[in-house]
């Protein structure tokens, strides 16, 4: 299955999910410019048109999926299907097989789970609907509600690359990345425990 | 921004036993007469099939501009792979966040136990991080080659990454890879250990 043939909005208990418009980037550029919000992200607070740019020099509007709760956006998801590395000549066995995830939720809204309620769906369409092999999700080590996220999915850490990215602060700081296989997916019948604070 | 990186620096560079230079097209014959060896291909990112895809593959990915030889008497025994990328950073300070570069070795395995590889790719770091200012290097493999991995314990690297089953390998699947990285701080202290 791809992407479009996926039937939105997908429901969680509590949330919907579906692929963004144009029409949503107000809000989530909104939340993406708050500066708690940008302490974490590649990117920067800034205007709003500063953050519509970003959106068209990188094609990110593709990649992103909003989080609804009674229909109020509040947050997003990342999903950027990519190819696995392979040896040439088996690279076409290894065509969008994987994807990179991520998440961003209203700092408003945070402490319900809702985070995570998103993010473990985003992994079932992955692993489930998109038939992917594997999830990987980047971020600064110090983020650790972002990488107890990532925990809670069943992601492992594969990477901690020793201060490798450069932080608008000036320190040069850590960044993790973190997978998981399909195979090593608990599936469904596995909650994550939605319940705690993100 | 690293076009012309290699001109930065005086070539030819000498080791005790070694002469490192540029790449130029007349090398690629030999380059790919190694490529195409069993032993070499099974843990290269390719095999060529032929010299003619073999050198447009060369052109499709820029591969002079970022591959330097090893020769050994006048003759090339292998080369040295080196790519700088800007350094990862948050999007307003990426102006003051320099560059990096992967690097990576292959030699004949008929000048294998010689410690040439060693040789040459301690080299390589010393170009990266004294004649480029680079503040990072890091080199990736397929976890099962041992060899390399070696090299990069040598250098002086330490493993950042061990990514599980996440490299298609064309006889064994899906398999591990691993990446490892080393500071230009982490190199200059290790030096003056010594």
């Amino acid at each position: 299955m791809t992407l479009d043939q996926i039937s939105w909005p997908v429901r969680t208990e509590r949330l919907a999910i579906r692929p963004a418009t144009v029409d949503d980037l107000e809000a989530l550029g909104r939340i993406q410019n708050l500066p708690e919000v940008a302490a974490w992200l590649p990117t920067c607070a800034g205007t709003q048109a500063d953050y519509l740019l970003r959106m068209g020099r990188h094609g990110l509007l593709p990649r992103t999926l909003v989080v609804e709760r009674d229909s109020v956006i509040i947050g997003e998801l990342y999903l950027h299907i990519t190819s696995g590395w392979a040896q040439s000549e088996v690279a076409d066995d290894a065509r969008d097989c994987e994807a990179e995830i991520g998440w961003g939720l209203d700092p408003a809204q945070q402490g319900h789970g809702y985070a995570t309620e998103a993010a473990a769906e985003l992994v079932r369409i992955c692993f489930q609907d998109l038939g992917l092999r594997r999830l990987t999700a980047g971020a600064f080590a110090d983020n650790a509600a972002s990488l107890r996220i990532m925990e809670r999915l069943g992601m492992r850490r594969e990477t901690l690359g020793v201060r490798t990215t450069l932080h608008r602060s000036g320190r040069w700081v850590d960044s993790t990345k973190y997978a998981m296989l399909a195979d090593e997916w608990p599936g469904v019948a596995h909650q994550v425990d939605a319940g705690e604070p993100a | 921004m690293t076009a012309a990186v290699l001109d930065r620096v005086a070539w030819p560079v000498h080791t005790a036993r070694l002469v490192i230079r540029p790449a130029t097209s007349a090398d690629l014959l030999a380059v790919f007469e190694i490529r195409t060896l069993p032993e070499v291909a099974e843990w290269m990112p390719g095999r060529p099939t032929s010299y003619a895809e073999f050198v447009l593959r060369a052109g499709q990915h820029d591969v002079l501009a970022r591959t330097l030889v090893m020769e050994l008497d006048g003759v090339m025994i292998g080369d040295l792979y080196l790519h700088v990328t800007d350094a990862w950073a948050q999007e307003d300070v990426a102006d003051r966040a320099g560059e990096e570069a992967e690097i990576g070795w292959c030699l004949s395995p008929a000048h294998q136990g010689h410690g040439y590889v060693t040789e040459g790719a301690a080299e390589l770091v010393r170009i990266c991080i004294e004649d480029l200012g680079l503040r990072r290097l890091s080199a990736a493999a397929f976890a099962d080659n041992t060899p390399s991995l070696r090299i990069m314990e040598r250098l002086g690297m330490r493993r950042e990454n061990h990514g599980v089953r996440d490299s298609l390998h064309r006889d064994h699947g899906w398999v591990d890879g691993v990446v490892y990285a080393v500071l230009a701080d982490e190199w200059r202290a290790a030096r003056s250990d010594r």
